[in-house]
């Protein structure tokens, strides 16, 4: 039973990606322009080339070419995919693209990482509360708060914090918030590195948190509360249980079911990451890149990051999957016993 | 029975539920006694303040619900009396389940579907310091023979597991497992076959046989409470408007809403037209009709009906009515029921 299931879930991964990977690679080489393209505009345009010479001297920096039919270079990619190579960078030639994920991943994990997991935990206890004091001032404040912070788009949100925070009550200076980390301090496990990684992940985990909680606030609330109208909470309490196993055991567990796979499969797109906002932010997160890279239509970085994106989307739906099953018996594939 | 062994005693109890228009009388000065052994049926239409009743005697009742005026006594096995609307939180707590325990209608939502049965048993004799997991165990897997289930099986299942008639007996087991002195059943029968109704039914008398616990049941199945009652009582708009020994209730009745409960009853052997439902509705609790509460539907009403409130007066030692036309209403019993 289990073995079975295991070997669906796998083939059924792969044939996603499958699927995603041949998707993107089409999209991509069907959106108007390419890389060549590009440069030869930037050319015109910098050095006031005419057409002709700079598409000799663009054309000079690629090994690549975009008169190659789709078909070949759809095969050429497949085959070295299938290798375990995605390529190397067109914009930045030489670089393989492996080498770039490795690079910016991290940023985009911890930043989005911890934004998530702030945002799921402070969602949760908030939404318990406000479903146990429903009606209370306490609760009406922060639904709509919560209402509110969920309708701002999260681009406005960092805009806002960039323009009214930093620019206009100074509380903090730019450089000490854009990018990813200080320039006068050395990577490393030292005290001054890592407060800076921090203080720079502050601004776009604040935003990612601002925009989600509200979120996971009111599913938590509103799951919270049908979960305390079932009647198994009335008998327990009718079984003279202490009000701290109710809360774990009875309304917490049964009322967190339908948020685990929301939580999952918002742990799919922690890798991709907030384009937009780790633009504004100057982020050097895995977001950052794929902006880069849609903006000088870096073929091959532009496959290899939706390809991660996708990879992660489809891992997180087997995690829900499992997740859930342990949580919640009525799902539990097959039967243990 | 004698006047000693009463364990829970009820005087003037009122629950008003707050709305917007005003409050809700949901129950209104109801007393009656429990005697040890007894079972107490409470019989009447959906929305008399049966479930809001027994909700008020374990203080389940929701946020919304207040209770006026009233008294409820509880005694313990040994001899203490306990006011059950004046207890503190912790002692309320131990007091749920170990002296008073409830099987809820609706068997499918009452147990926890993401916890195990066992785990079930376990937290209830955690919560009154039950002793050993061990312990618990044992007294479970014996109540589950009584109550004809398979304990080992049962007992390590979770609730989609078992069937509608098997978690129902699963409930009813988790209510003797602190061996209560009263058990309320809120229609245990309603969500099963008919079946496994007659399963449950008998699995409870004999068990209340052997472990000699009250029950006040409550149940919309007449042919149920005739069987399983030694005491009824009917409710209309939350008021106790007879109450007495079960032979008395459905042979001599003597308030025209239990003879309009007994008529409404199909019966293999009557003729369909003979089958009389209770014209109109209940009425509405928030601004109850003057006199009798019951007269607007009343074949027996008359112009003294809508003035005064029939105050409940003894038919005999043990039956009780309020009606002030009892004596038509008995003579109309012995017309239809002897028929």
């Amino acid at each position: 039973m289990w073995r079975s299931y295991a070997f669906r879930v796998t083939v059924q991964g792969l044939l996603t990606l499958w699927a995603v990977t041949t998707f993107t690679f089409v999209m991509i080489r069907k959106m108007p322009g390419n890389p060549v393209e590009v440069v030869i505009d930037q050319l015109i345009d910098r050095q006031q080339l005419s057409y002709e010479e700079a598409r000799q001297q663009a054309a000079g920096l690629f090994d690549f070419d975009p008169g190659q039919p789709l078909i070949e270079q759809y095969a050429d990619y497949m085959n070295k995919l299938l290798h375990g190579d995605m390529g190397k960078s067109i914009s930045s030639a030489g670089t393989p693209v492996a080498n770039q994920i490795k690079r910016y991943l991290p940023w985009t994990l911890f930043s989005v990482g911890s934004g998530l997991i702030i945002s799921f935990t402070l969602g949760v206890l908030l939404g318990m509360a406000m479903a146990y004091w429903r009606g209370s001032v306490f609760d009406n404040v922060l639904t709509a708060a919560a209402s509110l912070m969920y309708g701002i788009p999260d681009f406005i949100i960092a805009l806002l914090l960039l323009l009214v925070a930093g620019v206009q009550l100074k509380l903090f200076s730019m450089e000490d918030v854009l990018g990813g980390v200080g320039q006068d301090v050395h990577a490393g496990l030292n005290l001054p590195y890592l407060k800076s990684v921090v203080q720079h992940a502050a601004l776009p985990v604040i935003t990612y948190v601002w925009g989600t909680v509200g979120g996971w606030i009111l599913t938590m609330k509103s799951s919270t509360i049908s979960t305390l109208g079932e009647d198994y909470i009335m008998v327990a309490k009718a079984r003279g249980l202490p009000e701290r196993r109710i809360l774990t055991a009875y309304v917490g567990r049964n009322a967190m079911l339908p948020l685990v796979t929301r939580l999952a499969i918002s742990i799919g797109f922690v890798v991709g990451g907030s384009v937009i906002i780790e633009f504004i932010f100057q982020y050097p997160g895995l977001g950052r890149q794929l902006a880069m890279a849609i903006g000088t239509r870096d073929y091959t970085t532009m496959q290899g990051i939706f390809l991660v994106i996708a990879s992660a989307v489809v891992f997180s739906n087997i995690l829900a999957d499992l997740l859930f099953g342990m949580l919640d018996p009525r799902v539990r594939v097959g039967g243990e016993e | 029975m004698a006047q000693n062994d009463v364990v829970m005693s009820v005087r003037d109890l009122s629950v008003n539920y707050l709305t917007e228009r005003g409050p809700l009388q949901a129950v209104n000065r109801i007393s009656f006694e429990l005697h040890q052994g007894e079972t107490l049926a409470l019989m009447g239409e959906s929305g008399c303040g049966k479930s809001t009743l027994v909700m008020a005697l374990m203080r389940l009742l929701p946020s919304n619900a207040r209770v006026p005026n009233g008294e409820i006594h509880y005694t313990t096995r040994d001899g203490r009396v306990i006011d059950v609307l004046k207890m503190s939180k912790g002692k309320l707590r131990a007091f749920r389940w170990s002296e008073c325990a409830m099987v809820f209608q609706g068997a499918l939502n009452a147990l926890n579907p993401v916890i195990r049965v066992r785990d079930m048993f376990y937290d209830t004799g955690r919560a009154h310091g039950m002793g050993s997991k061990d312990a618990v165990r044992e007294r479970a897997l014996e109540l589950f023979r009584l109550v004809r289930l398979d304990p080992e099986r049962v007992f390590n299942a979770y609730p989609h597991e078992l069937s509608g008639g098997m978690r129902q007996r699963v409930l009813i087991a988790l209510g003797l497992l602190l061996d209560p002195q009263v058990v309320i059943l809120d229609e245990p029968t309603t969500a099963v076959d008919i079946l496994t109704q007659r399963t449950i039914i008998d699995v409870l008398m004999a068990i209340r046989d052997k472990l000699g616990f009250s029950i006040i049941f409550i149940s919309h199945d007449l042919a149920v409470a005739a069987e399983m009652a030694d005491t009824v009582a009917t409710m209309y708009a939350g008021e106790i408007v007879e109450i007495g020994p079960v032979n008395e209730m459905f042979y001599r009745p003597h308030h025209g809403y239990t003879l309009g409960l007994l008529e409404a009853i199909p019966s293999l052997a009557a003729e369909a037209e003979e089958l009389v439902s209770i014209p109109g509705s209940p009425p509405d609790l928030i601004e109850p009709p003057p006199g009798c509460k019951f007269h607007e539907r009343c074949p027996f009403a008359v112009e003294r009906c809508s003035r005064e409130v029939p105050p409940l007066v003894d038919v005999d030692e043990t039956h009780r009515v309020a009606c002030f036309e009892a004596d038509r209403v008995i003579a109309k019993a012995r017309e239809t029921i002897q028929a």
